[in-house]
C-alpha cells in the first residue's frame, strides 16, 4: 500500500516527466556510446543481435501484434532479403546501399505473395501455410544451387561502404543496426498510432465489426504483411554484410519461432515489448552458456515459466489498454 | 494492482540491463588489456573447443569432445605443458552458423584462450573464419570437410582432409573393383553431403559411368529411404555412392534389403564410426571407403590412443572425429611447448610444422591450412571395420 | 514403381495420420495447436525401446505399457503447461507449447543421448513379393493397427458416455462444465489418448525404420500437422486421410520430380487444398456470428 501510494504521488508529481526524459537521455548516450566504453567484440556482437532481433520482432509485431496474423515465415523474409542482397554484391557488384533495398523489395514482392492467401484463411490454418511457406523458401535455397550455391552457401559477402570508408570490426556495423533500428522504430510508432495501426487492431479484434465500420480487413492485413516483411528483408541484407556468409540452415522455422515467442514475451502490439522480448530471449542463451548441454533444457522451462506467470507478456495488451485509449482520444482530438 | 503491472514492467527494463550488465561482466578481459602481464607465467592454459553439442549433428561434436578431453586429461596427467596444466573451455554452436558466429566472438575475446579446436560443421567454420582471422586466433576445425574452407584464412586450419581427397580415392576405388555402369548418388542435404556428390559426379563423368538418381535428403529429421531406393532399383544401378554419415547410412541399407535391392555401397571416411556396424548390422557388410584413420592400424601411436580412449569412454572404439579432434589438440600443445603461450605463436609453429605424428595420420598444413594425409580402403567384413588396401 | 511408391506412401502416411489424430483431438477441444505432440511422439517410440530392453519382455506386453506412460506423460504436460494458461491468449499457448517442445528433445538428448538407437525389440521381418512390389509383414500390421485404433477411437467418441462429453467439451467448453461435465478430466483423458497413439505410431516408426533418435520429433510432428490441418482440423476421418494424403504425395513427388523438395511437396499440397477450401478437406465451415 505504501508503495502504491509512493508511486502514484511520484507519478502525479511534475518531476515524473523529467525523471522519464532523463531515463531516456542516459539509456540514450549509454547505447550511443557503448563502443567507447568497452572494446569487448563478443559484448558488441551480442548488442548487434539484439538489434537485429528487435528489428525482426518489430516488424513481426505489425503482422501479429496489431493485423492480429499468426506468422511462422518472418525469418524466409529475412532470408530471402540476405540472398538478395548476398547474390547482387557478389555477382553484380552492387552497392550495399542499393543492395539493402533490393532486398527490401523484394522481400516485400513475396510479402504480398503471401499476404494472398490470408484473404481466405484465418488462425491456425495461416499459421500452418506460413510455415510450409518458409520451409518451401528454405528447399528453395538449397536446391537451386545453380543461383544460391546451396547448401555450400555465399562467402565473403563483402562490407558496406561510405563515403570510401570500407566498414570494419564490429563498431561501424553496431552504429549501422542502431539506426536502422531506430528507423524501424520511427516506421512502426508513426504507423501504429495513425489511423493505418487503429484499423489493423480493429481487424484484430473483429474482423466483421470492422468490415460494418468500412475497414476492408484485406487491404490492411496485406498492408501489414508487406510493410513487415520488407524491413525483414531490408535487416537481413544488413546480416549478409556483417556476418559476410549465408548459408540455408541459417534460415530454419526454428528461427521463426523464436522471433514469434520475442514478440508475444515482449507483450502483442507493444513496441518496447517488442525490444524487451528481442532482449530477453537473445541474453538468455548467452548467460546459460556455461552449462553447454543442459542450456536448451533450461531455456524451454524459462519459455514455459514466462508464459504462465505473464501470459500476455511483458508489456502485454491487458496492462495498457487504457493508457493506449486515453492517448489515442487525445490525437484523434489534436486533429 | 495497476501499480504493480507497473512495477513488472519496470522490472523487464531492469532485468534487461542487467543482463546486458553481467553480459559484459562475465564475458573476459580484453585481450588488449591483459598482455601487459605477459611476463609471468599464468596458472593455467586455456583452449576452447567449439562444436555442435545439440541439435542435429551432436553426436558428431560430442564424438569430437570426447577426443579432446582424452587429450586433456593424458597432458594434465604427465603433469601440463611445462609444468601448467591445460583447461577446456567448452561451447556449443548447435550446428548453427549464428550461434558459431556468436562463439567466435567469445572465444576471440576471451583473452585466455590460446587456440580453438572446430567447429564440427563447415557451415560453422566459415561464419566463425572471419571472426577468428580478423582477431588472429587459431582455430583447427575437426570436421569441416567442405573444399571452401581451403580459403577461409591463414588463422583457419584443419585436421580432417577436404572432402577432394577422401571422395575422390573412394570412388575411383570402386571403379576398379566393380563392373559398373550406372551409378545413383545419395547424399544428405547440407555442404557436406553436397560436396561430396559433386566430386561424385565429376568422377563418374570422367570414367563415363551414367549417374541415373541423384537424391538427397534433409540430415538429422529424416528416416524414410524407401522412396528414393525403390526409383534406385527401378533404375538398376550397379552401385549406390554414399554422401551421408552413419546413421543415415544403416537406415538406408536396412531399408534396402527390405524393398529387395542388393547393390554394393560406397561411402567417404566420415563413415568410420563403430555406431554405423551397431545400427546396420548384417545390411553394411561390404560397404566399403577411402579412410585416414582407423583404430585397426598396427601403428603404436594409434594402439595406444585407442587404448586409452577405451579406458577412459566405457570401452567405445574412437570414431575418426574423435581422432581429428585429438590431433587438432596434439598440434596445439606442442605449438604451446615449441612457441610459447601466445596465439601468435601458435599460429607461426602451425603453419610451420612439419610431420606431426598424429592418430589420424602424418599432419603436416599446406599453405591453406589443410592437412594431406595418406589414405587406407576400409571395408566392413563380418561385423567389423577392416582395412583392405 | 508406382505402386511400390505408393505403398511406401501409405505407410508412413499411417504414421502421419495417428500423429494427426493427437492434433485434431486436442484442437477440437481446447482450439489449441499442441506444438509438443511431435516430440511426445518422439518420447513415446524411446519409452517404448527403454521399456522392452529393461524387461525383456514380448513387445505385446510392452506396448501398452509403453503407451499408458506416454499417456501419463501427455496428461502431465497438460496439467504443468497448459491447464494454467487456459483462457489466456492462444498465441501465448502456442509459444508455451514452443516451449514444451524445446524442454522435450532437448531432455531426451539429455537423457537417452544424442546418438541414434538401435530398435531391438525382437520383431521377426519377413518380406513378401507381389510382382513387383515388396511389403514386409510390419506394413501389413502397421496398416490393420492404424485402421483398428481409429475405428475404436470413432465408436469411442461416437458410442460412450464420455466421447459424448468430449464433443460436448469441444462443442462448448463452458455450457458443458455448466452441465455438469468435469472438463479438466475430459481435457485430461484427450491429452492422454492423444499422446497414447502418438506413442503407438512413435513405436512403429521405431520397428519400421529399425532406429530412433531424440531430434526426430519435431518434423513428423509438422508434417502431421500439416496432415491435421488439410484434412480439416477437429475431425478425425479428416486427420486419417490427410495423413494419408501427405505421406502419398511427398512419396510421389519425390520419386517423380525431386528428392530435395520433399518436404515441400508436403506443405505444397497442403497449401493449395486450404487456398481451394479454407477448412481442409472435411473440415466443417464455421458460420461466424456478427
Amino acid at each position: 500500500m505504501k508503495l502504491t501510494s509512493l508511486w502514484s504521488t511520484f507519478r502525479a508529481s511534475r518531476n515524473f516527466k523529467w525523471v522519464v526524459l532523463a531515463a531516456i537521455v542516459i539509456s540514450g548516450s549509454l547505447l550511443l556510446l557503448l563502443p567507447f566504453i568497452t572494446s569487448n567484440t563478443y559484448v558488441l556482437h551480442i548488442m548487434i543481435s539484439i538489434g537485429l532481433y528487435s528489428v525482426l520482432a518489430l516488424s513481426l509485431n505489425l503482422v501479429t501484434g496489431f493485423a492480429g496474423q499468426l506468422s511462422f515465415c518472418h525469418i524466409a523474409f529475412y532470408g530471402i532479403g540476405a540472398y538478395t542482397g548476398a547474390l547482387l554484391m557478389l555477382r553484380l557488384n552492387v552497392s550495399f546501399w542499393i543492395a539493402m533495398f533490393a532486398g527490401a523489395f523484394m522481400a516485400a514482392i513475396f510479402g504480398f505473395l503471401l499476404g494472398l492467401p490470408t484473404l481466405r484463411l484465418r488462425g491456425d490454418y495461416l499459421a500452418i501455410v506460413t510455415l510450409g511457406f518458409g520451409e518451401i523458401v528454405r528447399l528453395v535455397f538449397v536446391n537451386e544451387s545453380w543461383l544460391t550455391r546451396g547448401p555450400l552457401g555465399l562467402p565473403g559477402v563483402p562490407a558496406p561502404v561510405l563515403f570510401g570508408y570500407r566498414f570494419s570490426g564490429r563498431v561501424p556495423y553496431y552504429y549501422l543496426i542502431l539506426v536502422v533500428f531506430l528507423i524501424t522504430w520511427f516506421i512502426m510508432r508513426r504507423l501504429t498510432v495513425s489511423g493505418i495501426g487503429l484499423a489493423m487492431l480493429s481487424v484484430k479484434s473483429d474482423e466483421i465489426a470492422a468490415e460494418s465500420v468500412g475497414i476492408r480487413p484485406v487491404k490492411y492485413k496485406l498492408m501489414a504483411f508487406v510493410i513487415s516483411a520488407a524491413i525483414a528483408g531490408w535487416v537481413g541484407t544488413f546480416y549478409a554484410s556483417y556476418i559476410a556468409f549465408v548459408s540455408p540452415d541459417t534460415f530454419m522455422y526454428t528461427d521463426s519461432i523464436t522471433v514469434l515467442a520475442m514478440v508475444i514475451l515482449g507483450g502483442l502490439g507493444s513496441l518496447p515489448g517488442a525490444v524487451v522480448g528481442a532482449t530477453v530471449l537473445t541474453l538468455i542463451p548467452e548467460l546459460l552458456r556455461a552449462i553447454n548441454e543442459y542450456r536448451m533444457v533450461l531455456y524451454g522451462l524459462l519459455m514455459i515459466v514466462m508464459m504462465i506467470f505473464r501470459p500476455d507478456g511483458f508489456w502485454g495488451m491487458r496492462y495498457r489498454v487504457k493508457n493506449a485509449y486515453k492517448k489515442t482520444i487525445r490525437r484523434v482530438k489534436d486533429d | 494492482m495497476r501499480i504493480v503491472r507497473r512495477m513488472t514492467v519496470l522490472s523487464a527494463w531492469v532485468l534487461c540491463l542487467l543482463m546486458i550488465i553481467s553480459l559484459i561482466g562475465c564475458s573476459g578481459k580484453d585481450p588488449s588489456k591483459s598482455d601487459s602481464n605477459g611476463g609471468a607465467k599464468p596458472d593455467k592454459y586455456y583452449v576452447g573447443f567449439a562444436g555442435a553439442l545439440t541439435g542435429a549433428s551432436a553426436q558428431d561434436g560430442e564424438s569430437g569432445l570426447e577426443g579432446v578431453k582424452l587429450g586433456i586429461e593424458l597432458i594434465n596427467r604427465e603433469g601440463g605443458i611445462d609444468g601448467v596444466p591445460l583447461e577446456l573451455i567448452i561451447s556449443d554452436d548447435k550446428g548453427d552458423p549464428k550461434e558459431a558466429a556468436i562463439v567466435a566472438n567469445k572465444f576471440v575475446q576471451d583473452s585466455r584462450v590460446l587456440a580453438v579446436i572446430g567447429h564440427y560443421n563447415s557451415s560453422c567454420t566459415l561464419a566463425g573464419a572471419p571472426i577468428y582471422n580478423d582477431a588472429g586466433l587459431v582455430e583447427i576445425a575437426f570436421g569441416s570437410t567442405s573444399p571452401a574452407v581451403t580459403d577461409a584464412g591463414p588463422y583457419t586450419f584443419r585436421t580432417v582432409p577436404s572432402d577432394d581427397i577422401g571422395a575422390r580415392v573412394s570412388a575411383k576405388w570402386g571403379f576398379d573393383n566393380y563392373d559398373i555402369k550406372k551409378a545413383a548418388i545419395i547424399f544428405e542435404n547440407n555442404d557436406y553431403g553436397f560436396g561430396v556428390s559433386k566430386i561424385f559426379q565429376e568422377e563418374c563423368q570422367a570414367v563415363g559411368v551414367e549417374v541415373v538418381a541423384n537424391e538427397n535428403f534433409i540430415p538429422g529429421e529424416t528416416t524414410d529411404f524407401t522412396t528414393m531406393l525403390t526409383k534406385i532399383k527401378n533404375e538398376n544401378a550397379d552401385v549406390i555412392l554414399l554422401g551421408t554419415l552413419y546413421n543415415e547410412t544403416a537406415m538406408i541399407c536396412k531399408q534396402a534389403i527390405n524393398l529387395g535391392l542388393d547393390v554394393p555401397y560406397v561411402g567417404v571416411d566420415a563413415l568410420y564410426n563403430y555406431p554405423l556396424i551397431e545400427l546396420g548390422g548384417e545390411a553394411v557388410e561390404g560397404l566399403t571407403f577411402a579412410a585416414f584413420y582407423s583404430a585397426e592400424s598396427d601403428d603404436p601411436v594409434v594402439q595406444e590412443f585407442v587404448k586409452k580412449y577405451k579406458e577412459m569412454w566405457n570401452d567405445r572404439t574412437p570414431s575418426c572425429y574423435s581422432a581429428y579432434a585429438y590431433d587438432a589438440l596434439s598440434c596445439i600443445i606442442d605449438a604451446i611447448r615449441a612457441n610459447g603461450p601466445t596465439r601468435e605463436g601458435i599460429k607461426e609453429y602451425l603453419t610451420t610444422m612439419e610431420g606431426q605424428h598424429g592418430v589420424s595420420g602424418i599432419n603436416s598444413f599446406d599453405e591453406n591450412g589443410d592437412v594431406i594425409k595418406s589414405t587406407i580402403i576400409i571395408q566392413v567384413k563380418d561385423g567389423d571395420f577392416v582395412i583392405i588396401e | 514403381m508406382f505402386l511400390q511408391q505408393l505403398v511406401n506412401g501409405l505407410t508412413i502416411g499411417g504414421i502421419y495420420a495417428l500423429i494427426a489424430i493427437g492434433y485434431s483431438l486436442v484442437y477440437g477441444i481446447l482450439r489449441i495447436v499442441n506444438f509438443a505432440h511431435g516430440d511426445i511422439f518422439m518420447m513415446g517410440s524411446f519409452f517404448g525401446l527403454i521399456i522392452s530392453k529393461a524387461s525383456g519382455l514380448s513387445f505385446l506386453v510392452v506396448a501398452p505399457i509403453a503407451m499408458a506412460c506416454t499417456g501419463m506423460l501427455g496428461m502431465l504436460v497438460e496439467r504443468l503447461a497448459y491447464r494454467p494458461l487456459r483462457g489466456a491468449d492462444s498465441m501465448s499457448v502456442l509459444i508455451c507449447a514452443m516451449g514444451v517442445s524445446t524442454l522435450l528433445a532437448n531432455l531426451a538428448q539429455l537423457i537417452f543421448g544424442t546418438q541414434t538407437h538401435l530398435y531391438s525389440v525382437g520383431f521377426q521381418l519377413r518380406h513378401f513379393q507381389f510382382g513387383s512390389v515388396s511389403i514386409t509383414n510390419l506394413q501389413f500390421i502397421m496398416v490393420i493397427i492404424t485402421v483398428v485404433s481409429l475405428t475404436i477411437l470413432l465408436a469411442f467418441v461416437k458410442k460412450t458416455k464420455f466421447g459424448i462429453a468430449m464433443r460436448a467439451t469441444s462443442n462448448n467448453l463452458t455450457t458443458a462444465k455448466m452441465m455438469g461435465i468435469n472438463t479438466n478430466i475430459v481435457i485430461s483423458i484427450t491429452f492422454a489418448i492423444g499422446s497414447m497413439l502418438a506413442s503407438g505410431a512413435g513405436m512403429m516408426v521405431g520397428m519400421y525404420y529399425d532406429a530412433v533418435f531424440p531430434t526426430m520429433g519435431f518434423s513428423y510432428g509438422i508434417k502431421a500437422f500439416a496432415a491435421a490441418v488439410l484434412g480439416g482440423i477437429g475431425s478425425l476421418p479428416g486427420a486419417m486421410l490427410g495423413g494419408l494424403t501427405i505421406g502419398v504425395v511427398e512419396s510421389l513427388g519425390s520419386a517423380y520430380l525431386s528428392s530435395g523438395y520433399r518436404n515441400a511437396f508436403a506443405f505444397g499440397i497442403m497449401i493449395i487444398v486450404l487456398i481451394l477450401k479454407p477448412t481442409g478437406i472435411m473440415g466443417k465451415v464455421v458460420r461466424e456470428k456478427v
